[in-house]
């Protein structure tokens, strides 16, 4: 087996009663995006900040490249951070903050020099060098925060929310340039993020952390197709997962799933699925077909709220205290829908069982 | 533009009992001894006695006073600045035990009157037989509890994640201190190193009680010297005295002002 880039064996943490990390296991492969996706106090931090030598570890190791990394310390470790704040210098002008770091591990001058033009170009801040961070915008701190990373060419970048000081526009240009940037320099990266838009487009895997454990391991469509419980199910939902109780009853040959805002049947039930009759149903807002109709006889929910977010358009619809969120098309809704109908077949079903636990996933027939 | 016109008026009021105290101190530096009291105040030097200030450069040994007071001030000062950071540095950035009761020890030692500590430190040093040297002068300034909090201040404002950028860069400990917390901190180390070389340079209580020997003793003693040791003082030696005496500290702040407000565009520290 060829050792990964990057592997974190039984890593744990905990400051007094708390468990920041318990026992955590991942391997991230040269060259590999990796991202970290949790909420808030979800450990995330923690770990890049374990990984990069600023906090120690209680328990397990960390390898990068076979090395055991403990025993070294952090400007030894071969690793450039990216910061949330940026954290540039503010007395320092673009360049310097640019080769500090190269001046500080002993480079000579000329080559500090060639570097840092170097990356500058390659960066588009060749013409900021004399500039002071203040004077930059955001989206030009972030480059240059960037910037000094690369410019030591470092085994692994550590990225901790570089992009949520930034609006939303500026936040989907970096985004993008991260993206590329990490493609062309192929050097393995672990990103941090809570944003989930940002692990699905950046990451070539991710792991989902949830009060110190990993809930899941996968490339982002993998993880987003089939969550590993109901936590990953929420958390990659936006703006927010349906779930609702639910009853599985099989006949000769089929099965399907009842709620209260249909039933859903299998297109080919798994034998798998054991005898768990009280079930929890997930379905995402975009996963959800559904139709509109006019005659009041058929069984309905009633239209409570619409969102427009431009193409597309949440619709919020409540029968008998169950309520259900769905995306839909903007050219699709009517004017002034008042009656929305749950279309049971071909919507994305996930199930979990009591505890969360996802029992199956498939596509209703 | 009232409002502007009525600020200045005010600035030029309040300037005004500021600067006559200065303005009669170089008239009557320039006034012939029995021009010094008049019955109508002589607001003009009419015949400008010039020969003042060389006959009282030369009165007492000034030479001599202005070599003690730069060496003096010097060392206080470059010793309250390395002593106040490093205090600083391990007050603001480090954690260990006991750490907040220091610095409340630093804060209640600004709170104790200096003459308090005069006669057990008089007593110290004359044990060791160090009266009327430079030391004796120095020791008892060599660190100061105001620096020391004004810098805590500064290096505790200074965020997180520039510690944890500087480690990865290869910068810690003291490095740290030299390459990003003093450089960040400029406009403080400047405005305390000011507020002590003037009080340094003009303190008399105790350079007075510590030296009886011209060899070391510094300005602010030349200048009393002038007063009462003869039935009369010459006033308008003494203000010329006082002229050159006062005049690197006008220039220094002069000078340190501009310095001081360049420096503060300078760092502009984004949290």
């Amino acid at each position: 087996m060829i050792e990964p880039a990057l592997r974190f064996a039984g890593v744990g943490k905990s400051y007094g009663e708390a468990r920041i990390l318990d026992d955590l296991h991942l391997e991230v492969a040269e060259g590999e995006f990796f991202v970290l996706l949790g909420p808030s106090g979800c450990g995330k931090t923690t770990l890049l900040r374990m990984t990069a030598g600023l906090q120690t570890l209680d328990r397990g190791e960390i390898y990068l490249r076979g090395t055991a990394l403990s025993p070294v310390p952090p400007e030894g470790r071969n690793i450039a951070m990216v910061f949330q704040d940026y954290a540039l210098y503010p007395h320092m002008t673009v360049y310097q903050n640019m080769a500090f770091g190269l001046r500080r591990h002993a480079r000579r001058r000329a080559e500090t020099d060639a570097q840092v033009r170097k990356t500058a170009a390659l960066l588009g801040i060749g013409a900021l060098l004399e500039r002071r961070p203040h004077q930059l915008s955001g989206g030009q701190q972030q480059r240059v925060a960037l910037g000094r990373a690369i410019v030591r060419d470092p085994a692994l970048y550590l990225m901790d929310e570089p992009l949520s000081n930034l609006d939303a526009q500026v936040r989907a240009t970096v985004r993008t340039e991260i993206k590329e940037l990490q493609r062309r320099l192929r050097v393995t990266t672990l990103y941090v993020t809570h944003d989930q838009v940002e692990a699905m487009t950046l990451a070539d895997r991710m792991a989902v952390l949830n009060e110190g454990r990993v809930q899941q391991i996968g490339r982002p469509i993998d993880v987003y197709r089939a969550p590993a419980n109901e936590f990953v199910a929420q958390f990659l939902a936006s703006p927010k997962l349906n779930v609702f109780d639910g009853t599985l009853e099989r006949a000769a040959g089929t099965a399907s799933v009842r709620t209260a805002i249909g039933t859903f049947a299998f297109p080919n039930p798994p034998s798998s699925l054991g005898e768990p009759t009280a079930l929890r149903v997930g379905l995402r807002p975009e996963e959800i077909k559904v139709s509109f109709p006019i005659d009041e006889s058929e069984p309905h929910l009633s239209v409570r709220l619409i969102e427009p977010l431009g193409s597309q358009v949440l619709v919020i619809a409540e029968r008998d205290g169950t309520q259900v969120t769905v995306s839909v098309a903007a050219d699709a809704l009517p004017a002034e829908p008042r009656r929305l109908r749950v279309v049971p077949a071909g919507c994305a079903v996930h199930l979990f069982d009591r505890g969360g636990l996802a029992l199956a996933h498939f596509i209703s027939a | 533009m009232m409002r502007r016109f009525a600020t200045y008026a005010v600035l030029v009021a309040g300037l005004f009992p500021l600067l006559l105290p200065f303005y009669w101190m170089a008239v009557t530096s320039l006034k012939a001894k029995r021009d010094v009291f008049t019955a109508t105040p002589q607001w003009l030097p009419l015949h400008p006695a010039w020969d003042n200030y060389p006959l009282a450069w030369s009165a007492e040994p000034f030479g001599r006073f202005f070599f003690n007071s730069i060496v003096v001030t010097t060392l206080i000062v470059a010793s309250q600045l390395v002593l106040a950071s490093l205090a600083a540095f391990a007050l603001a950035r480090f954690e260990f035990r006991g750490r907040r009761a220091i610095f409340w020890l630093v804060v209640a030692a600004l709170i104790v009157p200096v003459q308090i500590t005069f006669v057990a430190n008089f007593m110290t040093l004359a044990r060791f037989g160090l009266l009327n040297s430079y030391l004796a002068l120095v020791a008892p300034y060599a660190a100061s509890a105001f620096g020391t909090f004004l810098l805590r201040q500064a290096f505790a404002a200074v965020p997180r994640q520039l510690e944890d950028a500087a480690r990865l860069d290869g910068c810690s400990g003291l490095a740290f201190l030299w390459h990003v917390l003093l450089p960040l901190s400029r406009p403080t180390l400047i405005a305390f190193a000011l507020v002590a070389v003037v009080a340094h340079w003009n303190d008399y209580f105790w350079p007075l009680i510590v030296t009886n020997n011209n060899a070391v003793r510094t300005l602010p003693i030349g200048l009393g010297m002038f007063v009462g040791q003869e039935v009369t003082t010459d006033w308008n030696l003494l203000m010329a005295a006082s002229i050159f005496v006062s005049a690197p500290m006008l220039l220094l702040f002069f000078l340190m002002q501009r310095y001081f407000v360049r420096a503060r565009l300078h760092t502009g520290i984004r949290g």
